[in-house]
């Protein structure tokens, strides 16, 4: 009882004190080995060894080619073609953010690389057009929301390394739910932008649509490769992820000829600098995984969590507020590592499908990045738009509604969730 | 403390450079291992170990640059509205206990090395001292650069502040 006691008792003395979340992982766990008298060589051992691992490897891949696609030129077309494609409807210029957040979250694994690629472009194209800056910059907030949710995400190679499950199911499993939380937002904007007489350009006709798609194509048809790939059994999700950043090479050299030789230092350093956060937290957390899995925990909390109820309904609804409460505090990489080798045993043994189980955390923890006080998309929404985090954190209000709407669906009802996984299964 | 920035600066620049080598070769690596195994229908031996071992060698190096840049994702919220005073204690208390964790890494990180010299990996046969090497290597990189962080944080305590525009 004390090893668990000091494990989390310190960790979140730790996190409070605005210690590292790596670190503080790393503190606790060693705090807790002191106690049970085991050496402190598996502190290294363990780090290097969570580390040392191939699917993991997708991670720095995955940002290598959101990063490549930036430089290279393909978010501007997939905010041509979201314009020539949505611009033209009421509240045209938010739509088209939505829309393009959802484009660019097809080529981007993390949500805060979505937001603030749609939100330097849009946000001053929606000032220019007099929406109202709080509202703007909720609406580029929001649209990094599908960042981790539509395939390729971060947080979902995490959580299929730490769940054991098929990265390639998690990233399937990611369209419905995408593509239902972008929509609805989009309504959303319609409706206030109705309200507020925010009105669209005029529709540019079919031509300059199929011309625009056309442009952006190279870039929408990123994930299909890397799906193709995968169930295709051409290569491993690690591989897709590799052949993604030299396809980015290959069009952003070739095909749209923004890519610059130049731009590769700068590319590289934002590609290890954002591989690395999410790596030495991923290390630590494979440390304090390690020890929680001897000390038998997982085994205590289900035990636990089964004698109160059995009912998977309850379990899945006490997981939303839990994780709600975590994504408002950790951002999701962090929270899937610390929280999933509890949670997804409870899951299976209650005959809930890992898979599923993961989109919906990963869902919820997207739904973390746009919650004060600790939200990622927030934050970079801010900087982008200069409007302060205390009004930012009241114009989001709307969306959250509409995204915890969403998620309650999403929750019950599985399909929207599984139908494509199962299609491939 | 000016003379040790420039030092500081010039090992972190020396630091993402070896990193961004690592990572390059990395990446090279496992297209290379696609490459081999549908046109060439031989599939290499060692890519994926090697890959394996660079992204290590990566993401600890790059955990340092990281440091440096104040990547790192904490939670300052709390600190962050506290008094002056006491924001100034709990920058000690904060940075005190990275620097054990940090001395941790080094001392058993070399204690690790020396243990796996004679090691050697499934695949190319290379000592596993190399790869476990990164960590006391890193956590010098990662010490050196708190200890100047938690300076300017003790001498300006509104660097600690929650991000975005206030």
């Amino acid at each position: 009882m004390m090893i668990p006691l000091i494990l989390f008792g310190s960790l979140a003395i730790l996190l409070v004190l605005n210690v590292p979340i790596a670190v503080a992982l790393g503190l606790a766990t060693t705090f807790a080995l002191l106690q049970s008298g085991l050496p402190l060589l598996v502190v290294v051992q363990r780090m290097v060894t969570a580390n040392d691992s191939f699917p993991l490897l997708a991670i720095p891949f995955f940002m290598l080619a959101g990063s490549i696609m930036t430089y290279g030129g393909v978010s501007k077309r997939l905010v041509a073609f979201a314009d020539a494609l949505v611009g033209w409807l009421t509240g045209g210029l938010g739509i088209v953010s939505n829309v393009s957040g959802m484009f660019f979250s097809a080529i981007s694994g993390s949500s805060a690389a979505t937001t603030a690629a749609v939100g330097s472009v849009m946000f001053p194209e929606m000032e220019k057009r007099g929406y109202d800056r709080s509202f703007s910059a909720a609406i580029i907030a929001a649209a990094g929301e599908t960042g981790i949710i539509i395939p390729p995400s971060v947080p979902m190679v995490v959580y299929g390394v730490i769940a054991g499950v098929s990265i390639g199911d998690m990233f399937l499993g990611g369209f419905g739910p995408g593509i239902l939380m972008g929509t609805t937002m989009a309504v959303l904007v319609y409706f206030v932008s109705r309200r507020h007489g925010y009105k669209g350009s005029s529709f540019g006709g079919l031509r300059k649509l199929g011309k625009s798609f056309l442009d952006a194509l190279w870039g929408i048809l990123m994930p299909v490769i890397i799906l193709g790939g995968i169930y295709g059994g051409i290569f491993t999700p690690t591989e897709a992820a590799a052949i993604a950043s030299l396809y980015g090479v290959l069009i952003g050299f070739f095909v749209y000829k923004d890519l610059k030789v130049s731009h590769f230092p700068k590319i590289m350093q934002s590609t290890i600098v954002s591989t690395a956060v999410v790596m030495f937290i991923m290390n630590s957390a494979g440390l304090f995984g390690w020890l929680i899995a001897r000390e038998q925990i997982p085994d205590a909390f289900a035990r636990f969590f089964v004698s109160i109820s059995s009912n998977p309904t309850v379990f899945l609804m006490l997981v939303n507020v839990l994780l709600l409460f975590t994504g408002m505090f950790l951002n999701a990489s962090a929270a899937i590592t610390i929280l999933a080798p509890i949670l997804v045993p409870v899951a299976i043994q209650l005959g809930i499908d890992p898979v599923f189980f993961g989109v919906i955390v990963v869902c919820n923890l997207a739904i973390g990045c746009l919650t004060p006080p600790v939200g990622v998309d927030l934050f970079v929404a801010s900087t982008i738009s200069g409007v302060s985090m205390a009004r930012l954190s009241r114009a989001i209000v709307p969306f959250l509604v509409v995204l915890i709407a969403d998620l309650v669906v999403l929750t019950y009802v599985p399909a929207i969730t599984m139908w494509l996984p199962n299609l491939m299964r | 403390m000016k003379a040790y920035k420039n030092l500081l600066d010039a090992v972190n620049r020396g630091t993402l450079w070896i990193a961004i080598l690592a990572a390059a070769v990395m990446s090279v690596l496992v297209i290379l291992q696609v490459v081999f195994r549908y046109a060439i229908q031989s599939s290499l031996s060692f890519s994926e170990e090697l890959a394996r071992f660079l992204f290590v060698w990566t993401a600890f190096l790059g955990s340092a640059v990281a440091l440096a840049k104040r990547a790192h994702v904490s939670i300052e919220i709390v600190v962050a509205h506290l008094p002056r005073k006491l924001k100034r204690g709990a920058i000690l208390v904060t940075n005190g206990l990275g620097a054990i964790f940090f001395l941790i890494l080094i001392v058993y990180g070399i204690l690790m090395t020396i243990r796996t010299l004679d090691q050697t990996s499934a695949a190319m046969e290379l000592s596993m001292g190399f790869v476990y090497v990164v960590v006391p290597l890193s956590g010098l990189i990662m010490l050196m650069n708190l200890v100047y962080n938690g300076y300017e944080e003790f001498m300006n305590p509104d660097i600690i502040k929650s991000e975005g525009v206030e």
